[in-house]
């Protein structure tokens, strides 16, 4: 068995991944420091309104694990060490009532009632997220990276932008609106013949994959650099995330599966629900084993997917994207976790599966779209009676109609709101405003339910085609394009360190 | 002689080339769509099939340029089916005798040239089968309306003859 440095059993064909840990420290004090393995941690909003408190906790947390694990990590958020706020988040004592409540029901949001707002806490900075300082650290980072290191990680916990044209013209959505497409990062990478492994958590994020290809645009051809990665989403939907609330029990987003089974814990600290599979049997959970673990335990919205599933949709020959498929699920990773989702939601595995997980989407859709069109007639009732509200409170104090003038600073200063808000609290209308306002608060956390109960049948779905196309690659795919998508399994198969 | 043989004599004699062009682009055009619809059709009740999902998932423009990717890639055969129809309407159609086996030539070499192209794909089977019974039926269908056509046509000339 020859030990070649880069392949993906390196480590186990080493033994164990503590020995080369061992070796390393016991060698760098003769010959100075071991070149560490490198991660790049990119994250936050594109502007103050879109940074929400949950990219900042995700980052935090990502750069915690990833220097436990012994990798040396650059980390970039929004405007970096500048003291100017640039998070906001959801207080957390939103259930306390509130003195001018009646006056942010009729004249703003309660979903903004809450909201505070600070500058971030991210240790460690290498900087901020402006496109313009971005691209060339990143670029002096790759460029250190030695070729006998791990590819680096990139790792991205932010806003996506989607495309109107090719996969590869989406976005990621940096700070000052600035933006980086997907071909940019390709011809960035393309340079110098750059290897990466990326985790991209965005929406639309999965154009990234294309950034693995030779031609960012078309074609199966992979790039001679070693490129894979991991994307919550496909280049076409919105993911999973991105929540002001700071309460993290409720997140559901791809980083908080995927980081979780690479650490063997919760970002809470508590145990997995369920064991990472280590699908390579290597003994080390790999990026690929992380991902398929977020795959089988994600109740998210998020269709997440790797670059070797994006090859193997993409090799897809053209005829059998039309033909009907077979009832077989063949054996593989793919198989397993779809077998294993199956008895999850308690459907049988037999020839009528694939009927039974269609009616169950059928099913999940019209919940869905019975709650969006319950929430849309409640919001169009709310937004007549707070208009009217309005204009009737504005023609008793016209100085609210100008907010930010002399007139509108001299009745805050005045004390009156206080009188305003008790009148409009008492006023005709205002009891049936508040009472579908507060309707709204569940449905849409309902409705986020349906669409994640319609996501897990479009996921075994998914599972079903993606165990058959690899199948179908091995038994009839030439050999160049099983030996490039064995490179691509071989790159996301290597562990974080 | 009587009326039909006549009719028949002019018929032969006649080669009717706008209605063969006609039949010809017909056929050639509906060959990729109709089995687009048969397998779609085939994969909702199935509850499965690739575009199934690709149509709710992604964007419109891509299922377009997917089918018409299918369809210049289909065209050889589409080609070579509507060539086959032609055969199939000299051969038999202009033939008193034959007329009830209009289509059998079309029928018998869509199945045959279509499976034999499509091996690997054993679940191209079923929507192949469908799709060339539809396909010849219609054929008929389209070659019934052109003959009460040209009868029409006929019989107007003679009415203005006498």
């Amino acid at each position: 068995m020859s030990l070649n440095w880069r392949s993906a059993n390196w480590r186990s064909a080493l033994g164990a991944t503590s020995l080369t840990a061992l070796l390393a420290t016991a060698v760098s004090p003769i010959f100075g420091p071991a070149h560490a393995d490198t991660a790049i941690i990119v994250g936050g909003g594109y502007k103050l309104s879109a940074s929400q408190g949950q990219i900042e906790l995700n980052v935090k947390w990502a750069q915690d694990v990833l220097k436990r694990s012994g990798l040396q990590v650059h980390t970039f958020f929004t405007d970096g060490d500048d003291p100017a706020v640039d998070v906001h988040v959801a207080a957390d004592d939103n259930s306390q009532p509130r003195d001018n409540e009646a006056l942010t029901r009729v004249f703003s949001d309660m979903r903004y009632a809450w909201t505070r707002y600070h500058s971030n806490t991210v240790p460690d900075l290498s900087g901020g997220t402006d496109a313009n300082d971005l691209l060339p650290a990143i670029t002096g980072i790759l460029s250190d990276s030695s070729p006998d290191d791990l590819p680096p990680l990139l790792v991205y916990n932010g806003h996506g932008g989607p495309s109107n044209k090719d996969a590869d013209d989406v976005t990621l959505k940096l700070w000052n609106e600035t933006r980086v497409t997907a071909e940019q990062l390709h011809t960035l990478l393309e340079k110098d013949n750059t290897d990466l492994r990326f985790v991209l958590t965005q929406c639309y994020s999965g154009g990234f994959h294309r950034i693995a290809y030779q031609d960012s645009q078309q074609g199966l051809g992979l790039s001679e650099a070693q490129r894979c990665g991991f994307t919550a989403e496909s280049s076409w939907r919105i993911s999973e995330g991105c929540s002001a609330s700071i309460n993290t029990e409720d997140y559901r987003d791809y980083t908080t599966f995927f980081f979780a089974a690479l650490d063997g814990t919760t970002r809470n600290g508590e145990p997995l629900s369920s064991p990472v599979t280590d699908y390579d049997a290597d003994g080390v959970t790999s990026l690929r084993d992380a991902h398929l673990h977020t795959i089988e335990n994600a109740h998210s919205t998020d269709l997440s997917r790797s670059t070797s599933e994006d090859y193997l949709t993409t090799w897809q020959p053209w005829l059998e994207r039309w033909l009907p498929v077979n009832n077989d699920v063949p054996d593989n990773e793919y198989g397993d976790v779809y077998r294993a989702l199956l008895q999850r939601h308690q459907i049988n595995d037999d020839t009528s599966a694939a009927r039974t997980i269609r009616s169950k989407l059928k099913q999940h859709e019209a919940d869905r779209l019975a709650l969006v069109r319950e929430l849309n007639t409640l919001g169009r009732q709310a937004h007549t009676l707070a208009t009217t509200l309005r204009r009737n409170t504005i023609a008793q104090w016209p100085a609210l109609g100008a907010p930010y003038e002399d007139s509108y600073l001299q009745l805050v200063s005045s004390g009156d709101m206080a009188e305003i808000n008790q009148w409009l609290s008492d006023t005709e209308g205002y009891a049936e405003l508040r009472d579908i306002q507060l309707q709204i608060a569940p449905l849409t956390d309902n409705l986020l339910n349906a669409e994640r109960d319609a996501v897990q049948m479009r996921k075994l779905l998914r599972l079903r085609k993606l165990a058959r196309l690899k199948a179908r690659l091995y038994e009839t795919g030439e050999q160049q394009h099983i030996t490039d998508y064995e490179r691509l399994v071989s790159c996301e198969s290597h562990p974080l360190k | 002689m009587n009326a039909t043989q006549t009719s028949n004599l002019e018929s032969r004699a006649k080669l009717p080339v706008k209605r063969l062009v006609l039949l010809f682009l017909a056929l050639m055009l509906s060959v990729w769509p109709l089995f687009v619809v048969c397998t779609v059709l085939l994969s909702m009740w199935a509850g499965e099939g690739s575009m199934l999902d690709v149509f709710q998932l992604e964007p419109k423009r891509l299922v377009a340029f997917d089918f018409i990717a299918g369809f210049k890639q289909s065209l050889p055969l589409a080609l070579g089916l509507a060539l086959l129809a032609i055969i199939d309407y000299l051969l038999l159609a202009r033939l008193a005798g034959f007329r009830r086996l209009i289509g059998l030539l079309l029928l018998a070499g869509s199945l045959g040239i279509t499976l034999w192209m499509l091996q690997g794909y054993p679940t191209a089977v079923v929507p192949v089968v469908i799709s060339a019974l539809v396909l010849t039926l219609l054929y008929r269908i389209a070659l019934f309306v052109l003959r009460l056509t040209s009868l029409r046509n006929l019989g107007r000339r003679k009415r203005d003859v006498s």
